[in-house]
């Protein structure tokens, strides 16, 4: 019984995670499926943005120096000759600190104060990845970043990751694995108290909840799972330069965020495939495409201030108080007739 | 609103006056840089970071953030590397505001 209730419930996003099994055989084409593969990583990406600004409210602009952080840590240390199985974890975790570090000063400040100096603490990544010639390769960048290793499979055999539908299932995987933890997080009591700071932080802090550590915690947690994107990322892809760590990168995901709807959890996912998919289409229109891009984001500021998947909330709700609105009608009439 | 401060005039004619300011700035600019399409992305980013780090809504802020940035850029980019010049200001910034978290001359959230 409980098993056909949770079908019931869930067939929506039963039916959506078969579809993004069985991708690879619906998009044959090779370049759109490089798209998707990278829609995948910028949904981590954003998901990740989406703890610290979405849910806790403070806008940090140093996502992408996060990125590129976990990227140059993975493509040096698989250049070492570290495996990427290990090289991943270590170079999410260190971000994850050096997050931490970064954290306790800037998170003393407040709204744009903090938006402010993180956006200058990504800039300084990026200035340093570009300079500091024998370790990062300055502005040439890294090239020929090892993919990830093959996993030996029992009975299978080596599951190698040279194709694309191995390299997305590999992504499709860490995607479901952020979104899982994601899900953890903001449905927990800790979710609970970090929405408490973005609505009122000064309230939240009167009422118990300790606002610092929360903020801490939700940028360290937030780093990490850019940084994991970032060391997919420079894995995959096999070079990164440091417009890895740029802020077009950061600003880029912003958008996927604030379109798709921030504080929701299918938003940034949403985000992050519709736009480079309409970037796509509006391909001929070279350069301009941007102005149709600039009024979309007003539009959507203006009228869905809460992104995509808040006008569809919204719309839903006045559907089914239209819909109860209607039942409420028909039952009077009924008890008219009644009578 | 309440009291019959037209709200939107208000604001729209503050932005009016910034964007002459600025119009203003680039016109003493352009005589003395390259110009471009894209010269007022950097300077806009570093005109944001002026007004942080001297504090939102302060006028002396304002000036003297604008002079603490532009010369450990030109020391640092001259002294140390002008490759960091960037580093230099930026980490400034980043250490100021976790000494003072609403800028130098701003106000102390209530």
């Amino acid at each position: 019984m409980r098993g056909v209730k949770f079908l019931r419930e869930k067939w929506g996003y039963i039916l959506l995670l078969i579809l993004a099994l069985l991708l690879p055989a619906l998009v044959t084409n090779r370049y759109h499926f490089q798209i998707v593969i990278m829609g995948c990583l910028f949904s981590i990406a954003t998901l990740s943005m989406n703890l610290i600004l979405g849910y806790t409210g403070q806008a940090s602009l140093a996502h992408a120096g996060f990125f590129g952080l976990g990227a140059y840590g993975v493509a040096l240390l698989t250049q070492a000759g570290i495996s990427f199985w290990l090289a991943l974890p270590l170079s999410a975790l260190f971000s994850a600190s050096i997050g931490f570090l970064i954290g306790l000063p800037t998170l003393r400040s407040r709204g744009s104060y903090f938006a402010i100096s993180t956006m200058c603490f990504g800039v300084i990544i990026s200035i340093v990845a570009g300079n500091w010639i024998e370790v990062t390769g300055g502005f040439n960048g890294i090239v020929g970043i090892p993919l990830p290793s093959p996993i030996p499979f029992p009975f299978v055999g080596e599951i190698t990751f040279k194709s694309l539908t191995a390299q997305y299932y590999l992504v499709l995987a860490f995607l479901l694995f952020t979104l899982w933890v994601m899900h953890r997080l903001v449905y927990s009591l800790l979710g609970l108290s970090f929405m408490a700071i973005r609505n009122n932080e000064v309230l939240a802090e009167a009422v118990g909840i300790a606002t610092f550590s929360g903020k801490v915690l939700s940028f360290v947690v937030a780093n990490f799972f850019a940084a994991l994107a970032g060391g997919i990322y420079a894995s995959l892809i096999g070079n990164i330069s440091p417009g890895t760590a740029s802020l077009e990168l950061t600003f880029n995901w912003l958008i996927f965020l604030l379109l798709g709807g921030a504080a929701t959890l299918a938003g940034p996912i949403l985000g992050a495939f519709a736009i480079p998919v309409l970037m796509e289409y509006l391909q001929f229109l070279a350069e301009y495409r941007m102005i149709i891009f600039g009024v979309l984001l007003i539009v959507v500021i203006i009228y869905f201030p809460r992104g995509l998947m808040g006008g569809i909330t919204a719309l839903r709700d006045r559907a089914r108080a239209y819909g109860q609105k209607k039942g409420e009608v028909k039952g009077e009439v009924k008890s008219v007739a009644g009578n | 609103m309440l009291v019959g401060v037209n709200v939107n005039w208000v604001s729209s004619l503050t932005f009016g006056i910034s964007t002459a300011t600025a119009a203003a700035a680039a016109c003493l600019v352009a005589p003395i840089f390259m110009i471009s399409p894209t010269m007022g992305a950097l300077l806009g980013m570093k005109a944001f970071v002026i007004v942080i780090l001297g504090g939102l809504g302060s006028i002396p802020g304002a000036i003297v953030g604008g002079y603490i940035l532009g010369l450990l850029e030109a020391l640092g980019g001259g002294y140390l590397s002008a490759a960091y010049k960037d580093v230099y200001a930026f980490g400034a910034l980043i250490l100021i505001l976790s000494i003072r978290p609403t800028g130098l001359f701003g106000k102390e959230l209530s």
